[in-house]
């Protein structure tokens, strides 16, 4: 099975800054994925555009497989001389994970990585090393399931400075505060919330100084699959049917025609959520008005209608972040961005017939469905996941 | 006796928004007056690709269109009091 990192991440401005002069950039393929934090010299625009320079150098050139050496020497020729301290000067921490597994660290000046395994500090094999004149901290490494892993900007080892920590909150506490949320169970975004709010606390809500942190966890990739429209040509039913029955994961099926199709697949009866008024209690979940109903097909794990619920999820998936974002209803498109938002790997098999009903389909040319589907997979890419379509 | 009669009330979005609930109303009090309790049986079901200025309704094995809940009471006893199975 794929390992993935799961990765979250939140920077915290400087008080009265507008531009953060943290960078983060999170990058993640079918195998590889790639983190990097850079801290720009200074506040506002000046650090904000080293940052992100530094940034995007270090997360290109390590990915593709370059030496430390080579992005040493490209940062300093690339990025711009600050013209009081005569200096072009931006910190970066890289992780770079293969397979799920291989790691490689490469810090340059920024707070070391935290890495808890299996409820304890776990102490990296750290070289240091000179490389065109600075030191270098590198290691490589194996990741293990359950890995946890942050990375923190010095905004937050100063934070609480003079307050309730006379010299900040120090790497040491913070690694023992990662270790203790660690073992509470919490998931990437949870952890990076958790730290986030802490830092900010100890800054009594006005940080001195940009604070950043990335949270990462290595765990099995989840898989969701997805059958929405009927094959164009009828004799594929069978066999779209049982590409959705092979698949991994939770299966779903999206769509009026494709769900009463699959059902005369299987032998199986179709039955819809739908409870007669008279005989509803309180408000019956998803009952809102105009959101369409799902329903029940043996194997399956949510059937849907079509079009209206991937217009309604869609528009979902545009205002939440994460699965905590999404409102606790039950109807259709919530629960569809649900099952969307906690998978990494996405599987849309989608047949092509188009409504003969539905004129608009017959100018355009391809379905609404395709239109939806295109918006989607965009949507979800963005996220990092991965996304397989199967036309057929 | 005769055989339990489904009526199925499409309550896809189209027909939803025109009124599938009104229309389930009408017909459930229709039945209850009627006395055709156990006799007759209202489900649900997805859209019937015939969406239209009505709801999609099926009684039996016959399909209709277009139906509004204010044409409930007619309908009821003219397709589903006056349901005869052809058998073909
Ligand atoms: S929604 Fe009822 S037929 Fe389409």
């Amino acid at each position: 099975m794929r390992h993935v990192v799961e990765c979250a991440w939140k920077s915290l401005h400087k008080h009265g800054e507008e531009l953060c002069g943290d960078s983060v950039i999170v990058r993640s393929g079918a195998d590889s994925f790639v983190a990097v934090l850079s801290d720009g010299l200074g506040s506002g625009v000046k650090a904000n555009i080293l940052s992100t320079l530094t940034a995007e150098i270090a997360a290109h050139l390590f990915d593709a497989g370059s030496s430390v050496e080579d992005v040493m020497q490209t940062l300093l020729e690339t990025l711009p001389e600050c013209s009081v301290r005569k200096l072009a000067y931006a910190t970066f921490a890289v992780l770079t994970v293969k397979n799920g597994c291989e790691a490689s660290l490469v810090e340059f000046d920024s707070p070391p990585l935290i890495l808890v395994r299996d409820h304890a500090l776990f102490d990296l094999p750290v070289e240091m090393r000179e490389v065109n004149g600075r030191m270098i901290r590198e290691a490589r490494f194996d990741l293990l399931k359950n890995d946890c892993m942050v990375m923190i900007s010095d905004g937050y080892e100063h934070a609480g400075l003079g307050g309730i920590y006379r010299l900040g909150w120090g790497w040491e506490n913070i690694a023992l505060a990662v270790q203790r949320f660690v073992n509470t169970g919490v998931d990437a975004f949870k952890l990076t919330q958790a730290l986030s709010r802490t830092c900010l606390k100890l800054y009594d809500d006005k940080p001195g100084d940009d604070s950043t942190v990335i949270s990462m966890r290595v765990r099995p990739a989840v898989s969701v699959s997805i059958l929405t429209g009927p094959p164009a040509n009828k004799d594929l039913d069978a066999f779209a049917v049982s590409r959705l029955e092979a698949a991994e994961g939770p299966k779903i099926i999206c769509g009026g025609s494709t769900s009463q199709m699959a059902a005369r697949v299987l032998g199986e009866e179709l039955q819809v959520d739908w409870i007669p008024p008279k005989k509803r209690t309180g408000d019956a979940p998803g009952k809102k008005k105009g959101s369409p109903p799902t329903a029940r097909l043996k194997g399956m794990d949510l059937v849907t209608e079509g079009i209206l619920t991937l217009g309604q999820t869609v528009e979902l998936l545009h205002q939440a972040q994460s699965v905590d974002d999404l409102p606790r209803d039950a109807d259709a498109a919530t629960r569809l961005a649900r099952y969307l938002l906690a998978a990494d790997d996405i599987l849309l098999i989608v047949g092509s017939a188009i409504n003969p009903n539905q004129v608009a389909d017959i100018i355009r040319g391809e379905s609404m469905r395709m239109v939806y589907i295109r918006e989607l997979v965009q949507d979800l890419k963005q996220r990092n996941k991965q996304v397989t379509i199967e036309k057929i | 006796m005769r055989q339990m009669l489904v009526v199925t009330i499409c309550v896809g979005s189209s027909c939803n928004l025109r009124g599938s609930d009104d229309l389930a109303i009408k017909i459930q009090n229709l039945i209850e007056k009627e006395n055709l309790e156990g006799m007759v049986d209202i489900v649900g079901a997805f859209c019937m690709d015939a969406c239209s200025r009505g709801i999609s309704v099926r009684v039996g094995k016959r399909q209709f269109s277009g139906i509004r809940p204010e044409d409930g009471e007619a309908f009821f006893y003219k397709e589903i009091m006056g349901y005869e199975e052809t058998i073909p």
